[in-house]
């Protein structure tokens, strides 16, 4: 028992030293020593703005009565690097450019609750005909738009994930009221979870609301993509 | 004193050092709140049009009069600056030169008993606070502000977000009442309210609606 006590002593002897240290130098050494521990380093980089091409540029897109909806799901960490300054795919989220260009003769209304993302294939989802009531937001399986404010970023300091976060927000897409001939574009957000992740058949899911007959018109614009280790 | 008692007496003063150390570590974890307020929230002032012919219930949710620009905590003093206040008189600013009867519906109000038309709501989606560690950055400051028109069966009518953000320098401002941060808050409600009644006051929806209420 002594030994053991002599042993754990000796381990304590140079932190009592090192205390005695800081003492002699007063209080002002340590404060410094804890704010440097407490800051980071990091400087946030200006990341380029993503270069939105014209809506017939795109492949993966469907045209109804004249309002045209592309997407662009964004799968290659590079571009997520470049665009957000982080590999947003590493915190299990998928983001995806949409892209509306309205060519109809009515104004429609785009609202980011009645976008939302799902995986299999779209036939097996009773939900997804044409002129369904209920949001397919709320169908079991939908994964909803995701603010980035609500993100929790905690494998990164709190500087730069706020800078990731207002970067998110400058080129996220907003609800709107597009009149004829309107145009629009943005990203969004979805927070996936690991068991989302098996899946290597997904759809955005898009409701558009028509203001002259009240009708909303879905849009379901598949992609194929597996995660990569 | 024998080598057993140097070292019980170690032990001793290493409890105690460790005891100052958690005590200095807990005041350097604790951080105060400082409630700053605007100095100026009168509402935007807008252009005289006419006034769109419509009976428009102005609901102020609980969500927008509690809303608020907030950072800091943890380890450093949080800061707060309520922004309910001046998003609900802007607000109703903006839609009593906008319509020609406005009754303002609150949460937590009993319904005034007043007929309307549509219910418009202002929503703050979010307020974005990014603040740098270092003063050698900018703070970047966004909000999002998005208006719902809907008739009195719950159908969209018309629908816009709008988004602004500023940059600004927050060297030392903690010290000094924040006023870059208070003015660029300012600004950015002023921008938001006034891109609000440009679109609303220019909408063809808002238009039709209204004129096929008259018909």
């Amino acid at each position: 028992m002594r030994e053991i006590i002599f042993n754990k002593s000796l381990n304590y002897l140079p932190v009592t030293k090192a205390w005695l240290i800081i003492k002699t130098h007063g209080l002002l050494y340590m404060i410094i020593a804890f704010s440097i521990l407490l800051s980071s380093c990091y400087i946030a980089p200006r990341l380029p703005e993503y270069n939105v091409q014209p809506i017939d540029n795109y492949t993966n897109k469907q045209s109804k009565n004249g309002l045209v909806i592309a997407i662009r799901p964004m799968t290659e960490n590079d571009e997520y690097e470049k665009y957000f300054g982080e590999n947003l795919r590493s915190s299990n989220i998928l983001t995806v450019l949409i892209v509306i260009d309205n060519q109809s003769s009515s104004s429609v209304i785009l609202s980011n609750d009645r976008i939302s993302l799902g995986h299999g294939n779209i036939s097996d989802i009773s939900n997804a005909d044409s002129n369904y009531k209920e949001p397919f937001s709320s169908a079991a399986g939908a994964i909803a738009v995701t603010s980035p404010l609500l993100l929790p970023f905690i494998s990164m300091s709190a500087a730069k994930a706020d800078e990731v976060k207002h970067n998110m927000l400058t080129k996220e897409f907003h609800s709107d009221t597009l009149s004829p001939g309107d145009k629009t574009h943005g990203f969004v957000y979805f927070k996936l979870k690991d068991k989302d992740l098996t899946s290597d058949k997904w759809f955005v899911h898009i409701a558009a609301l028509d203001t002259a007959t009240k009708t909303w018109t879905a849009f379901d614009l598949p992609f194929e993509w597996t995660e990569r280790e | 004193m024998d080598r057993e008692g140097i070292i019980m007496r170690n032990l001793k003063v290493t409890a105690r050092h460790k005891l100052q150390m958690l005590l200095f570590l807990f005041i350097c974890l604790t951080g105060c709140t400082h409630a700053w307020k605007l100095s100026n929230i009168e509402p935007e002032s807008y252009p005289e049009i006419d006034k769109l012919n419509m009976r428009v219930g102005l609901k102020l949710t609980a969500e927008l009069l509690s809303a608020e620009y907030k950072w800091g905590g943890g380890v450093s003093d949080r800061f707060i600056i309520p922004l309910g206040e001046i998003m609900s008189m802007n607000a109703q600013r903006l839609a009593h030169s906008l319509f020609s009867s406005v009754t303002t519906i609150q949460d937590s109000s009993a319904s005034s008993g007043e007929k309307v038309d549509v219910i418009l709501t202002p929503r703050v989606v979010s307020v974005e606070a990014s603040r740098p560690i270092s003063g050698r950055q900018e703070a970047h400051t966004t909000i999002i502000l998005e208006w719902t028109l809907k008739d009195m069966n719950g159908n969209l009518i018309w629908m816009k977000t709008f988004s602004e953000r500023q940059s600004y320098p927050t060297r030392g401002e903690e010290f000094h009442g924040g006023n870059n941060t208070k003015n660029s808050l300012q600004s950015i409600i002023s921008a938001l309210f006034n891109n609000s009644f440009q679109a609303m006051s220019t909408s063809k929806e808002i238009r039709d609606y209204a004129t096929s209420r008259n018909m």
